[in-house]
């Protein structure tokens, strides 16, 4: 039950899995995936991360750009190997692009709402009182929508561009962050070895940042990774109903939904995508799960 | 009372304690008190003992000294400075030579820092000396409560024994030359073989840095033989202090004479029993604690003033004071008064 | 004792359900106003001249301050007035009455289906915990899980609708009109939709019947020779059903957001698909409005969820 990741839904916290369940479980009992699934995953996923990076220096065709016949199927040309779209654009450089995009909008929503949601968990936890009190709200009213509504919304109002699609993903993955770590730092603000600190004359900053921070890192981490096959699926879903990062800008989920009206002509416009991007979703997934079980996500949450 | 004030007199007293109450809300808003009106004084160089059971607020007494946890009143005077008022700044200035050592050795450091680092810790906060002497004097330290800082130095506490955790505790206390030590139940966590280890590096250190320390235990024998004098705390309050020679030899109080008798002993005959009545029950809880005497209801010598009169603490000789309107005085205590 | 504890969260609840509405409310009237361009230029098109706009923006108090929007909004609704489309002039109370049973439709049958399928294969899995059926789920349900809505839903059409006729690609009857024909219209969309909610209940109700069958009144039970059926289902499901409870609320966020996406995939008339034309088209009075139905149900069933789950939790009642 450590894979609960329901596009497109935040994964499940693991503070909301009562101990009871858990504890029960012995170790051999807990579903192993076998090492070489992970090794694949893995080299999918940077595969990928590395084409995105240096798509600027590999000779691929503009993928904004009408290069030749529209809807040439894939494996059909050497110039063209993944064939082009119905604007005559190149498949396999609008895959790769779509890909920078993808990435970089998850990494980078994932860096954000890791970031503040693990400062402001902390400081929730050090300084409770109000501070939690205004943070339970915020979390709350967050999660008051279910997340992809309110992405929705988010590009209802500022309209839809990279920056909108990174912020709103932040900000929905935020709560589960803050919860996270909240809780984590729970476990330490009391522990002997932060009241030792403040009699030595440790300030606040000192104890939250020096003290313990460096001990609840590694289960958030954990959970960014577990949290990438969301973010990756709900920027597909934006650009799927046109609401994500605006054409020409390549993206998995527009080329997707592009290729839609030729369906039954021409299948390998939605299923080359698609199948990219459910490889890579399942590899995220299988990341998050290792990532979540070597640093035991659930057990530090509690 | 008296105690408190004829202490604070005294010019070689480095913390004095004034009727501190420390109270806790729980649920309902009600509020606990955890320690009701304890005073006290610790003089220069010298090691009281505080002994009491498990929840009695030894521990709680010595957050609340050390301001980790904020005394709801009372006073804490420590080198001429009452503690309660202070803040921020002028708390973090005065309570530099107050340090504390806690009974749990492993929680006590930071599981993601090396040994060497956790020492250097308190330099670095206070600014003190370059990075060369820092590690120079962290070495030191460390070779001190014998870790060698070469060999180990690099490692994180996990690496270490329970024993070892607690001297690298010890290490880091003393690395601002604290005029006075509060040890939280030091080496109730440890084997017994490394108990008297821990005890007598603490002894060794206290008389080559000449500090105080207050040193709490859950049973006398621990104390025994570290104390000048020693306290007794039962349910927020003291019951006796005494000169460790005068309270091990005539114990006033029913309750010490109690905890004297849980002590084992090589031969059991040689003890004076308790004319057969021993402390019965268990210890009530904080949140409604009994009237008058709290220790009336497990007393095996209570009488009907016990519940409702409070009995304060009271000199029944030079340096023996005593919180009991029946103190034992020979007839029940071992030896003769 | 129980009562008081269950009244007393379900009160303490209720106020901070309150409490999240207006906040909700107010944050989608606050953002609507950050749309760039004018709502007045956009309901009036670009050749309006300024005297129009002016007129425009007086109507609907274009001109007010957020709080004072707010409130003229507010006083509507309380008085059973959403307000009327910008686009068509429709009555908002009128599109959401023709929306709203599509999209309940939808993700009722979903939940329900994901529930029919994912008990008995929980149940059947975690009895038979690493054996061959059981990795078999595991990879399906894996798939699940990683296959996007959109895509779960353009992939059924295209095996379903398009290599085989069985259900149509595209369209909706209502219920109402033609009940059979709203079965064939509804099925793809539901499959769809209920693929990741299988996957999520699968996974985990199997790990607490794992648990819950290693309990010593599970072995009583055996022993007593009870067939393995009857096990499962009346002494494991019940006991093993909290963290199914407990991931309920999110499973909900994730259904009502895949509605969205599913509605748009097989083009129904339900919440979602007004959700995204009222966006695309800057229809901002129904895009508020449908913004707060979803967050108030998803809400309400939250909070039933939380009821459930007090209610059921050995721990309160055991106060």
């Amino acid at each position: 039950m450590s894979e609960i990741s329901l596009a497109p839904t935040p994964p499940a916290l693991p503070t909301e899995i009562p101990v009871r369940g858990r504890a029960a479980l012995t170790r051999r009992q807990r579903r192993r995936r076998p090492s070489v699934l992970i090794i694949i995953a893995a080299v999918w996923i940077g595969a990928w991360a590395i084409l995105a990076v240096i798509a600027n220096w590999i000779p691929l065709a503009n993928p904004s750009h009408h290069v030749g016949h529209s809807r040439v199927g894939p494996f059909h040309s050497w110039s063209h190997p993944l064939g082009t779209d119905a604007l005559g654009r190149d498949e396999l450089s609008r895959l790769i692009f779509g890909a920078r995009q993808s990435l970089a909008v998850s990494v980078i929503a994932a860096a954000i709402a890791m970031s503040v949601g693990a400062i402001v968990g902390l400081l929730s936890a050090y300084i409770r009182n109000f501070m939690d009190v205004a943070v339970g709200t915020f979390t709350d009213a967050i999660l008051a929508f279910p997340p992809l509504v309110f992405l929705l919304a988010v590009a209802a109002t500022i309209g839809p561009s990279s920056t909108t699609v990174t912020g709103g993903l932040a900000i929905v993955s935020m709560p589960a962050f803050i919860r996270l770590s909240r809780a984590n730092a729970l476990r330490f603000v009391n522990r002997e070895f932060v009241q030792a600190n403040r009699l030595m004359g440790a300030g606040p900053l000192r104890i939250v940042f020096k003290e313990i921070l460096p001990n609840i890192l590694a289960p958030i981490a954990a959970y960014a990774v577990v949290l990438m096959a969301f973010l990756i699926v709900a920027a597909s879903s934006l650009s799927y109903l046109g609401l994500g990062v605006p054409p020409p800008a390549p993206s998995w989920g527009a080329m997707i939904a592009d290729g839609q009206p030729d369906l039954v002509q021409h299948p390998g416009l939605v299923f080359v995508p698609a199948v990219v991007l459910f490889i890579t979703v399942y590899a995220l997934n299988v990341l998050g799960d290792a990532a979540r079980q070597r640093f035991d996500v659930r057990e530090s949450a509690l | 009372m008296s105690a408190a004030e004829t202490y604070q007199q005294a010019p070689d007293t480095i913390l004095s304690v004034e009727d501190l109450v420390l109270e806790f809300p729980v649920r309902d808003g009600k509020r606990v008190r955890a320690v009701s009106g304890v005073s006290f004084a610790i003089h220069e160089g010298e090691t009281l003992g505080l002994v009491g059971e498990s929840g009695c607020g030894k521990s709680s007494l010595a957050r609340a000294i050390v301001q980790l946890y904020r005394p709801t009143s009372g006073s804490v005077v420590f080198e001429g400075v009452d503690l309660t008022r202070l803040n921020g700044k002028e708390l973090k200035q005065a309570r530099r030579q107050l340090q504390m050592i806690f009974q749990d050795p492993i929680s006590s450091l930071n599981p993601r820092k090396r040994v060497i680092e956790l020492v250097r810790d308190p330099l670095r906060i206070w600014g003190i000396g370059s990075p060369s002497e820092q590690l120079d004097r962290s070495r030191q330290r460390l070779g001190e409560v014998g870790i060698d800082a070469d060999e180990s130095g690099s490692r994180r506490p996990h690496q270490f024994s329970g024993g070892q955790c607690q001297r690298i505790s010890i290490a880091r206390a003393l690395m601002l030359e604290p005029r006075l030590l509060i040890c939280d139940e030091p080496v109730s966590a440890l084997d017994v073989s490394v108990q008297a280890q821990v005890l007598n590096l603490l002894e060794d250190l206290k008389r080559r840095h000449g500090m105080a320390l207050l040193f709490i235990a859950h049973d006398l024998a621990v104390v025994k033989n570290i104390s000048d004098r020693v306290a007794v705390m039962y349910l927020g309050r003291l019951c006796e202090i005494a000169s460790s020679e005068s309270l091990y030899r005539e114990p006033a109080h029913p309750y010490t004479v109690g905890l004297l008798q849980a002590i084992p002993v090589p031969d059991p005959s040689a003890r004076q029993p308790f004319e057969g009545r021993k402390v019965r029950g268990e210890l009530p809880s904080p949140l409604d604690p009994p009237s008058g005497c709290r220790f009336h209801t497990r007393c095996p010598f209570a009488q009907p003033r016990c519940s409702s009169d409070t009995p304060e603490l009271r000199e029944i000789a030079p340096g023996h004071f005593v919180a009991c309107h029946f103190p034992l005085t020979g007839v029940h205590a071992n030896g003769a008064a | 004792m129980v009562r008081n504890a269950l009244l007393g969260m379900i009160i303490k609840r209720l106020g901070r359900l309150v409490v999240l509405m207006f906040l909700v409310t107010l944050a989608t009237t606050w953002m609507l106003n950050l749309v760039p361009g004018s709502p007045a230029v956009i309901l009036a098109g670009p050749s309006a001249t300024p005297s129009v706009i002016a007129a425009i923006n007086k109507k609907y108090g274009f001109n007010e301050s957020v709080l004072v929007q707010y409130w003229h909004w507010l006083s509507r609704v309380f008085h059973g007035d959403l307000g009327r489309s910008y686009q068509t002039q429709q009555t908002v109370t009128q599109a959401l009455s023709q929306r709203v049973p599509v999209s309940l439709e939808l993700t009722i049958m979903a939940g329900l289906i994901a529930l029919i399928i994912a008990v008995p294969t929980a149940l059947y899995t975690g009895y038979r915990a690493g054996s061959f059926a059981d990795r078999v789920v595991d990879g399906v349900t894996s798939s699940f899980i990683s296959i996007p809505g959109f895509l779960a839903g353009i992939l059924l059409a295209y095996l379903l609708a398009v290599k085989v006729h069985v259900f149509p690609a595209i369209g909706w009857q209502s219920l109402s009109k033609n009940p059979a024909r709203n079965f064939r219209t509804a099925v793809l969309p539901v499959v769809s939709l209920s693929l990741p909610l299988i996957a999520i209940f699968q996974r985990v109700l199997r790990a607490d019947v794992i648990a819950t069958l290693q309990q010593d009144y599970i072995l009583l039970a055996r022993s007593k020779g009870l067939p393995t059926w009857k096990i499962l289902f009346r002494h494991a499901l019940k006991p093993s059903s909290f963290s199914l409870l407990t991931i309920a609320g999110v499973a909900i966020g994730g259904l009502i957001g895949n509605a969205v996406i599913i509605e748009q995939v097989y083009s129904l008339p339900g919440l979602g698909s007004l959700l995204v034309s009222s966006i695309l088209s800057k229809d901002l009075v129904m895009v508020q409005a449908v913004i707060a139905i979803i967050a108030l149900v998803y809400l309400v069933l939250n909070l039933l969820v939380d009821i459930a789950y007090t209610a059921l939790d050995p721990r309160v009642a055991a106060q």
